[in-house]
């Protein structure tokens, strides 16, 4: 949304929208209304931007979270069941990791945010210079991407992929039958950096986290079975894994080689 | 009404209004609706102890100091320099502008920072930061004054 030329700003506007402005600043948005169109056809953008953001981002999450730091304030304890390990397929090359961030450091000093769901962040290599990938983003055979995580309030995770082959590939832990130990603070780049291969269809990138340890192989199973029924509609459905886990997915759209 | 439905129901009136805030500030899809959640859970979660009369202005406030925590750990380039002053150091090519700004806004309670933004970004009168802050129009006079006599000093 752009500052026009009406002596309305943007917070103005926002609070006039939601009918919490004192008399006299209603009446100062009124009259400006009354002045031009401009004005209205901002009004018509931020009701559009509402309704596109509350697309985005439904309230499930939110209500997750809020339910979430309710509970743990009332002293409840969130315990996520545990299972069998297993091995998996390789479907990415492992690369050196090139992620432009810092890490953090063992014993800086780091809070866990609570309430917050965790989430990842993928990038691209590009010629000299690195992207960042939004959901949806088309990827092609041989792009170099960099996974990183956020943790949020979460201690433990476990980060996967499948392609469109429904091969899963493990990229924390590369080994392992348990979730690691995320580190909290700011986003932490995986160790290795990966180039995919030319499955077709998608990759889809999944991290499932939780606040007590769990099998890698619970999360395999749920990713591997989904797959096997639904097919790429996987990549639109959550998996079928306790509430006590968080859920995060991000897919790219393959291409062919160039 | 039950709790999920109201935390619901205020996601749904707030929510756009929160993230929008977030993205202004931190110019960042996935970090804006990541602060953007916390705000919610911040607030939410004392939501029966709170004076409720102006949600939108407390979830505003909340989303502003938040964002501008984000951006202070973040230690990047200063993308929120919407004063003179600001733009002045930010320009500078002899000084470590993000640093600059993270030393002087931490001499400074968060609170002044916050209510910098308010006026010199959003464009608010000093009276609106004052009802927005809760303060009387000579202290928020006060706090800006004494914020920009430091960037001045810092900048010369």
């Amino acid at each position: 949304m752009t500052q026009a030329p009406d002596d309305v700003q943007d917070w103005l506007l926002e609070r006039y929208r939601l009918g919490e402005l004192p008399a006299r600043e209603h009446q100062q948005v009124e009259d400006a209304m009354a002045r031009g169109a401009a004005l209205r056809r901002r009004l018509e953008d931020l009701d559009r931007s509402s309704a596109e953001l509350l697309r985005e981002h439904p309230p499930a999450a939110v209500v997750a979270a809020v339910g979430r730091a309710r509970a743990e304030r009332r002293g409840a304890r969130v315990v996520a069941p545990l299972a069998a390990a297993a091995a998996v397929a390789a479907s990415l090359v492992g690369l050196a990791v090139w992620a432009p961030w810092s890490r953090t450091t063992p014993g800086e000093d780091v809070t866990r945010v609570k309430g917050i769901t965790p989430y990842l962040l993928l990038y691209r290599k590009a010629a000299a210079d690195v992207e960042r990938l939004p959901p949806a983003a088309v990827a092609r055979p041989h792009d170099v991407v960099q996974l990183a995580y956020q943790a949020g309030a979460r201690r433990y995770g476990v980060i996967l992929s499948v392609d469109g082959r429904g091969v899963v590939t493990r990229h924390l832990p590369v080994d392992g039958a348990q979730a690691v130990a995320l580190t909290a603070g700011m986003p932490v780049p995986l160790a290795q950096s990966y180039e995919l291969d030319d499955a077709p269809g998608f990759e889809r990138f999944v991290l499932v986290a939780a606040d007590e340890p769990f099998a890698v192989e619970q999360v395999e199973r749920a990713v591997r079975r989904q797959h096997a029924t639904w097919g790429a509609g996987a990549n639109e459905r959550r998996l079928d894994l306790p509430d006590a886990m968080d859920q995060f997915s991000l897919v790219l759209r393959k291409e062919s080689s160039r | 009404m039950d709790d999920d439905a109201e935390v619901e129901a205020i996601y749904r009136r707030y929510g756009p209004m929160v993230v929008r805030r977030c993205r202004r500030l931190l110019r960042d899809e996935a970090e804006a609706w990541d602060v953007a959640q916390e705000v919610f859970v911040r607030v939410l979660k004392h939501w029966a102890r709170l004076d409720r009369r102006y949600p939108s202005s407390l979830l505003f406030r909340i989303a502003t100091n938040l964002s501008l925590n984000r951006l202070r750990d973040r230690r990047r380039e200063p993308v929120l320099a919407g004063d003179e002053v600001l733009h002045r150091i930010a320009r500078r090519e002899d000084l470590d502008a993000p640093l600059l700004l993270d030393r002087l806004f931490r001499r400074h309670p968060e609170s002044t920072r916050t209510m910098a933004v308010l006026h010199h970004v959003d464009g608010m009168t000093l009276e609106q930061v004052a009802r927005e802050c809760g303060m009387s129009v000579s202290g928020v006079r006060k706090r800006l004054r004494r914020l920009r006599d430091s960037l001045e000093t810092e900048a010369t």
